[in-house]
């Protein structure tokens, strides 16, 4: 008799002990992903308030945006790049060595986001860095653009010129 | 949606406001203003980058008298934590970069030393007495601020640097 109820208790304690650990396991994943989905939230409305603030601060009528990218780069060490809208500067950026390694993976930099008016317009890039036989190079690119209504994309592209065993640098408006 | 909008007019207020707590007493608890610098060794640094790591940085100028022994002092500081996720990093205000040179090569240093010739960092800081030195963070917060002969005070900068490291 008391080897059976001894039994019964065992039984009785271990399904209590499995029934426990169900429940903190449940609660444990409902906290998870109820956390996840908090995370989701806060992630949606910083994307949301970032839109808001570009729509806000550089509406699409008149927003200019510069971005630079790199191919290959064999005879150029990017060090820096001074950009100048209509004679006035807008930005200087230094390059460090995980920025400059981004660009030759591939990576696509903004480089400079603003406003202009409707009509033509100068932008000038001045890039600094180290050239073939590891000389200081500084080179200039120009582009004359003519600013419609709607957003202008204007790529800095970087690129080796194999016949010149020069770097070649190359100002170019996205479609 | 009222409530994201007042989140974005605070937003908007702190992008054209710059100046704003940027004094470096207000900026304890802040962010660490972001920026990047050429060094004396020729490399481009961004304060950034070292995101995840504890960073001392302090700003020094060949003119002040404290800001030598200061810098002696981060020295032994960056020997000490040579193996921890610390950056000691200095930054020369004003001069030209030959005599921040002759300042890394006069004290020994090893850590960093980044030059600030226009002086647009140390205004981003709104610096009013060098030497200074901040504290960052892992996640780039400014936890403390010394200026002065307390810029180097050694015990006080490791007992910061060994509780960020713990936490």
């Amino acid at each position: 008799m008391i080897r059976k109820l001894t039994g019964g208790l065992a039984a009785l304690l271990l399904l209590q002990s499995a029934v426990a650990d169900t429940t903190t396991a449940a609660d444990m994943a409902a906290l998870d992903q109820r956390t996840q989905s908090l995370k989701q939230a806060v992630l949606d409305l910083n994307r949301e308030l970032f839109i808001l603030e570009e729509e806000l601060l550089y509406p699409a009528n008149t927003q200019v945006s510069v971005f630079v990218s790199m191919d290959v780069g064999e005879y150029f060490e990017l060090d820096s790049i001074e950009l100048t809208l209509d004679g006035k500067d807008v930005t200087n950026y230094l390059y460090t060595e995980r920025e400059v390694d981004a660009l030759y993976r591939g990576g696509v930099q903004q480089l400079y986001l603003g406003n202009l008016k409707v009509g033509d317009h100068e932008l000038i890039a001045v890039l600094t860095g180290e050239g073939p036989h590891e000389r200081d190079y500084r080179r200039g690119a120009t582009l004359n653009f003519d600013k419609s209504i709607g957003a202008k994309f204007v790529e800095l592209r970087i690129s080796d010129s194999e016949a010149k065993m020069q770097p070649e640098f190359i100002v170019r408006e996205w479609e | 949606m009222h409530k994201r909008f007042q989140l974005l007019l605070a937003a908007l207020t702190c992008l054209v406001m710059p100046g704003v707590g940027a004094s470096p007493a207000k900026l304890v608890d802040g962010p660490a203003p972001d920026f990047a610098l050429r060094s004396t060794a020729g490399r481009n640094l961004r304060l950034s980058e070292f995101r995840s790591e504890v960073v001392v940085l302090n700003f020094w100028s060949k003119w002040c008298g404290k800001c030598g022994p200061a810098m002696s002092s981060l020295e032994r500081l960056h020997r000490e934590y040579a193996d921890a996720d610390v950056n000691v990093i200095g930054v020369a205000v004003e001069g030209k970069p030959e005599k921040a040179a002759a300042a890394v090569a006069e004290y020994g240093l090893t850590y960093p030393m980044l030059l600030d010739a226009t002086q647009q960092v140390s205004k981003q800081y709104d610096l009013s007495r060098l030497p200074a030195t901040l504290v960052i963070d892992r996640e780039g917060t400014v936890r403390s601020f010394y200026q002065g002969s307390d810029a180097g005070s050694q015990p006080q900068l490791a007992a910061d640097v060994s509780a960020l490291l713990a936490d």
